[in-house]
Parts: structure tokens; sequence; C-alpha cells
């Protein structure tokens, strides 16, 4: 059978929301039914009285009329179950005729879920990438001053890709050394290769072949030892490699004395000389580049 | 069945709990005795329908009374149960006057 609702829908969130914090509500429903019962009693009491009972008898057969119905806490917990079964069936109730709604306009349900969907993936999706490039700062110090540069050929507007990493080492050496409105320049080429520590096996990792700037840029300090000198930083500088915190960690088992040992890096013999904090950078090894040692 | 019977009491007006085994009494002529162990739960499972509304009020001889009151629903409701009520009925004494 279906019922009208006469009572506006706020009006039944409102009552439900109150049934499911319904402690006041039990504690309300206690006093109302004290107050009713003892109402109850009294007029059974005078009518005893009018039948022709004693004062005492008719009070006496009114309490017994009384609790031969259960009494107080049986009576109690039948409103109070009706209280509660009353929210569990709304529920289900709700539940039907939603899906009763939904049956008899499938296309339109149909277009309803779609359109809910597709707007919470694309916000929940918009909002990673905006957290990503916009909220998300980078770990370092002051990280709204560091910029990624990059090159683009105005001759071939059609090619957009301005990544980092497409620029000739040339142009690096003129921006860094003629670009005044930057603190620090820095440049770096990524690529894998094969360390091996002495008496360990080979491992491969991710390098990130850099000028000894970067740590300029980025602002970090090293967790052990010292990161590359300007000094070293030119053709035919010292084989130098600095180990990220988390391959230090893995490979040498976080031993301090790292720092001073020599690795084979693609078989060249390299001497470790510190270690990167927790997570400046995502690779694993850094070395001296091609900008400052040969080949 | 005493769903139907208590909203069709408070079909005269609002009363209180005592109030509706009274006329339910005397409606029946003293052939219905309504027990408080089945009347309150009745109206407190109406009033959470929204089949009645209940409010304090002042008892005849001046006493705080809980008043209960047919809402639209309720008048409604008494209607359809009215119908089917007489149906099953008139079914009932169809069957008991078999021959």
């Amino acid at each position: 059978v279906n019922t009208v609702p006469t009572t506006p829908p706020g009006a039944r969130v409102l009552a439900f929301v109150r049934r499911l914090f319904g402690l006041g509500r039990a504690r309300e429903l206690d006093a109302r039914f004290d107050s009713e019962s003892s109402f109850h009693v009294d007029m059974a009491t005078e009518r005893n009285i009018r039948l022709g009972m004693t004062p005492d008898d008719a009070r006496r057969a009114a309490m017994l009329d009384f609790a031969g119905h259960g009494g107080r806490e049986e009576w109690r917990e039948q409103a109070r179950d009706e209280v509660r079964s009353r929210v569990a069936e709304e529920f289900a109730q709700d539940v039907r005729y939603a899906i009763r709604g939904m049956r008899r306009a499938p296309g339109f349900s149909a277009a309803a879920v779609a359109t809910l969907a597709l707007t919470v993936g694309a916000t929940s999706s918009i909002f990673s990438v905006v957290n990503a490039a916009l909220l998300e700062q980078l770990p370092y110090p002051q990280p709204d001053r560091i910029v990624a540069v990059c090159e683009k050929n105005v001759t071939q507007p059609a090619r957009e890709l301005c990544g980092v990493g497409g620029f000739s080492v040339a142009n690096y050496v003129i921006w860094r050394d003629e670009a005044t409105s930057f603190d620090a320049f820095a440049a770096f080429v990524e690529r894998r290769v094969a360390i091996i520590a002495p008496g360990a096996d080979p491992v491969s990792a991710q390098a990130r072949i850099t000028s000894a700037s970067l740590f300029t840029v980025l602002g970090t300090h090293p967790h052990l030892g010292r990161f590359f000198t300007v000094a070293e930083d030119r053709p035919g500088g010292p084989n130098e490699i600095v180990l990220g915190y988390a391959f230090w960690q893995q490979y040498f088992g976080g031993d301090p004395a790292a720092v001073g040992r020599r690795v084979s890096v693609n078989a060249n013999d390299y001497t470790i000389v510190g270690v990167t904090p927790i997570a400046p950078l995502e690779a694993g090894v850094s070395a001296p580049s091609p900008f400052s040692s040969p080949g | 069945m005493l769903d139907m019977l208590v909203l069709k009491a408070l079909q005269l007006g609002p009363m209180h709990g005592w109030g509706i085994t009274e006329r339910l009494e005397q409606g029946s002529r003293n052939s219905l005795r309504v027990g408080q162990g089945s009347l309150y739960p009745a109206l407190y499972r109406l009033e959470e329908r929204g089949l009645i509304s209940s409010s304090w009020g002042a008892s005849d001889n001046n006493r705080r009374a809980r008043y209960y009151a047919l809402t639209a629903a309720g008048r409604a409701r008494l209607a359809e149960e009215r119908q089917a009520w007489r149906r099953l009925s008139r079914a009932v004494e169809l069957i008991l006057a078999m021959e």
C-alpha cells in the first residue's frame, strides 16, 4: 500500500537524525511513561472507588491490573523496541522506494548515476593533479623558489614539448654564467648504472649525473659526509659519488663507514663522499657529471 | 485491529490513554476491555508512524495527561482499515452462514 507522506521531507530527516542519537529521547520516553502510567493508575483507582471498593482496595486492584500487564519495565521495552524497529523499517522503506523509483525511470537513473560517477571521478582526478602540482610542495627549503627551465624550438611551434632535460650543455653554461635573476643553476641527466661495492653483487641503480650546484639549488645538506664541491666540478675532476639515503640504507645497511669507501660505477672507480638526507632525490646515486668528468 | 479501534476512538476527539480505554469499553457496551499493556505500545507505535500526535494537556480533574489526537494520515488510515474490516467481516459472516 502506498500511503501519501504528510510530513515534509525536512522534518522526516530531522526526526530520523533525532532517533539515531536517541538517548535523550529514551529518557524523555521514560519520563513520559512514568507520568502517563501514574495518571492511568490513579484514574483506574477512582473508578474502582466509584464501583464501591475501599480506597486501599481500589488502588491495589488498579496496580495489580497494571502489573498483570507486564508492568513498567516490559511496557517501556515494548515502546523502545517500537521506536528502534521503526528506524530500521523506515530505512528499508526508503531503500525500496529508491529502487522502485530507479526501476520506473531506468534511463534517468542511469544518466544520474553516470553523471555522479563522472563528476566524482573528474573532481578527484583533478584534485590529485592540482594537489601534486600546486598544493603539495617540493620537499626542500623554499620550494616556491625552485623552478625548472627548458628550451623550446620556436621554428617548430607545433612541438610544444618542453620538459626537464631538453637543453644543450653549452646553453646551460651560458645560462649559468649570464642569467642574473637566479641564485644558482644546476643541470643533471639521469641514467641507469651498475654499481659494485667490493665483495658485493652488482646493483642496478638510477643515477643522476649532476653539476655540483644541484645541492645548492635544492638547499639541502648531506645526511653524512659532503656533497660535490664547485672546485671538483670541472673536466678532469675526481670521480665522486653521493649515495641516496634509501640506497645507502638498503645496500650499505646505513653504515656510516660507507663514506670514503670506493665503489665501481659502470666499471669506473668512484669514491663515496656523502649520503643525501632522507628524501631529497628519488634516485639512488648522484655522481659528478659529463660536465665535470671526462667520458 | 487494536490500532483501528484506537484510531476510531480518537476520531471523536483528542483523548488521553485512560479516556481511550473508557471510550472503547463504553463503545463496546463493556464487552471489550483494552489492557494498558497493549494500549500504550499501540499508542506509541501509532505516533511513531505519524498516524496520531500527542501533547501534554489537563484532564477533566485538572491533572497533567498526555492527549492523543488523530492526524490527517491517521484519518486516511482509519478509512482504509474500516473498508478492509468491512470486507473481511462480511466475508467471515458469509462463510459462517453457509449451509
